[in-house]
């Protein structure tokens, strides 16, 4: 049977991972590969393990079997923060951004190789810490403009909307420059409006040659933004392919409104 | 020192030790949000390794940067264990791991003196300074202990440092996956903080010429929580301010013993009650502290 893996070097490649608690196994089995350069969606109904997925391929969890492959080298137990320096990035389903930091702080501190993050720096070379903040600060700036998030740089991240948290959440993927977004509902709880602004900021980030791979319940957008689509259910990848045929398959259908 | 002084420096000297001993603390739970219910044990390991070193003859010097070093290592290393457990465990193991270190200087009398505690080690310019002289030298020596700290940690809080650890209090996973090595940072922060406390628990032995187990129930780990808490977490000069507020009021309130009706016992008792009292009034209107922002209350 063909599983869906490939041998081949994408960006994002998840090999025979399973991942269970206690009798519940969240994760079974899955085998997934993101080319690079494209969004591909990851659907499927509520429990499905996405989020699960998510979180062994940004390095949270650690998977019980099965190897993670990142632009072609295994990451399998690699911890979360060098991930990261890997050109990973990831966003949470609800918003986890800082609330009591303030929006500029939750920006910068995004900003990967911060001489001012180890303590002898800050001591004995404070000023190439101040210089670095500086472009830091810069480049926060810019993006806080390019999100429509300019005015609210000195706000507390808890008193932001939802759909601001979201694009929050977004920037501080920009200011970590990865090469890979792992994005689990970016548009949950974002009003239409909103929601089209942060599609096209999907992408143009696309258009940058950023890869990534999408959680979405959205059908609409789904069809819309996705070059290719994953549908998860009861832990394993049950369908992939282009949102199109996704749409029709009889095995998605079943998962989602129960068999006929 | 003369008069109401010597009273004055005494009071001054207590704050300075409490000041740098809730810095330390500061660290940890205001910045880390790390909770530590063990940090006298830092003061007494500190304490003893300098006394216990330069008695045998070490220079005092030597005697001082070993118990600081010994005392930031420990601290560091208590954090490895926690770093698999949820943050409650680790104020769990802070609060049994201080009661172990005041149980071993309790009853490993060859090494610690044991309840008689130790004397006769040196004191920084012992011999220099004339005795009657040495509380205004130990008041000025203390101080600048507390300022330097004080500059250094406030460019620490200000720094990118200060904001991952921030990060790190209020969510870790945002802290991994945003690529900050968490670990470090919380082994960090206690390394600081055991250092200081260390520090602060030298002072004290200084202070008295004396050092012994009695100094270190877990009643002055508490003495730092009240004291983070009042002036304000995450605030540095709001833990120096709640050192003073704190002992300001303990030392205070002594002179109004012979105007209420109880023994010394009792009175002494009430004002801890009394202390207990203000902590809560000020949990109901002011839970940030007197400097503290609201907006960045953990809690």
């Amino acid at each position: 049977m063909n599983n869906g893996c490939d041998i081949a070097g994408p960006a994002l490649s998840v090999q025979d991972v399973t991942k269970t608690f206690g009798a519940l196994r969240a994760v079974d089995s899955c085998c997934l590969d993101v080319t690079a350069g494209v969004i591909a969606g990851l659907i499927g109904p509520n429990g499905a393990g996405k989020t699960t997925l998510f979180n062994i391929m940004s390095g949270l969890l650690a998977p019980d079997s099965g190897k993670i492959f990142m632009n072609g080298q295994e990451v399998t137990h690699l911890p979360a923060h060098k991930r990261a320096g890997l050109g990973v990035g990831r966003t949470f389903q609800i918003s986890r951004s800082l609330r009591k930091l303030q929006v500029l702080d939750n920006l910068k501190l995004a900003a990967q190789s911060q001489l001012g993050e180890r303590i002898q720096n800050v001591w004995f070379q404070p000023g190439a810490v101040r210089k670095q903040e500086r472009m830091i600060e810069e480049k926060a700036m810019e993006v806080l403009r390019f999100l429509n998030l300019y005015e609210l740089k000195d706000e507390y991240a808890g008193n932001l909307s939802g759909g601001q948290k979201k694009l929050l959440e977004i920037g501080r993927m920009l200011m970590l420059e990865p090469e890979l977004i792992l994005m689990d509902e970016p548009l949950a709880g974002v009003n239409p409006a909103l929601g089209e602004e942060i599609n096209a900021h999907l992408r143009a980030l696309k258009g940058k040659g950023l890869t990534m791979l999408v959680i979405e319940h959205n059908v609409k957008h789904v069809m819309t933004v996705c070059d290719v689509v994953y549908v998860m259910n009861q832990g394993k990848i049950i369908a992939q392919g282009a949102p199109e045929a996704i749409r029709n398959d009889e095995r998605v259908i079943e998962a989602y409104l129960g068999a006929r | 020192m003369e008069g109401i002084f010597p009273y004055i420096g005494t009071v001054l000297i207590m704050v300075g030790i409490y000041a740098l001993f809730a810095l330390g603390l500061n660290v940890q739970w205001g910045f880390a949000g790390l909770i530590n219910i063990g940090h006298v044990a830092f003061m007494a390991i500190g304490a003893y390794t300098m006394a216990i070193l330069n008695l045998q003859g070490v220079p005092l010097a030597l005697s001082i940067l070993i118990g600081l070093a010994l005392a930031g290592g420990v601290g560091a290393l208590l954090t490895l264990p926690a770093i698999r457990l949820k943050a409650d465990y680790l104020a769990i193991l802070t609060v049994g791991f201080s009661e172990i270190v005041r149980y071993v200087a309790l009853n490993e009398g060859w090494l610690t003196g044991g309840a008689q505690g130790l004397f006769g080690f040196d004191i920084p310019l012992g011999g220099v300074v004339p005795a009657e002289q040495y509380n205004l030298f130990l008041l000025g020596f203390v101080w600048v202990t507390v300022l330097i700290a004080f500059i250094l940690l406030q460019r620490l809080a200000k720094s990118p440092w200060g904001r991952v650890l921030k990060s790190i209090r209020e969510d870790e996973d945002v802290a991994r996956v945003l690529g900050k090595n968490v670990s470090r940072y919380k082994m960090q922060a206690f390394l600081l903080g055991s250092v200081l406390a260390s520090l602060a628990g030298m002072m004290l032995a200084f202070y008295h010429q004396y050092l012994g187990p009695g100094y270190y129930y877990p009643m002055e780990t508490f003495y730092a929580w009240i004291i983070v808490i009042l002036g304000g977490s995450a605030n540095n000069l709001g833990t120096l301010l709640g050192a003073l507020l704190l002992w300001g009021f303990l030392s205070g309130t002594r002179f109004l013993s012979p105007l209420v009706p109880l023994s010394a016992y009792t009175f002494s008792a009430l004002r801890m009650i009394l202390v207990g009292l203000l902590l809560i009034v000020l949990m109901l209107y002011r839970p940030q502290g007197v400097l503290g922002k609201k907006k960045e209350l953990t809690f």
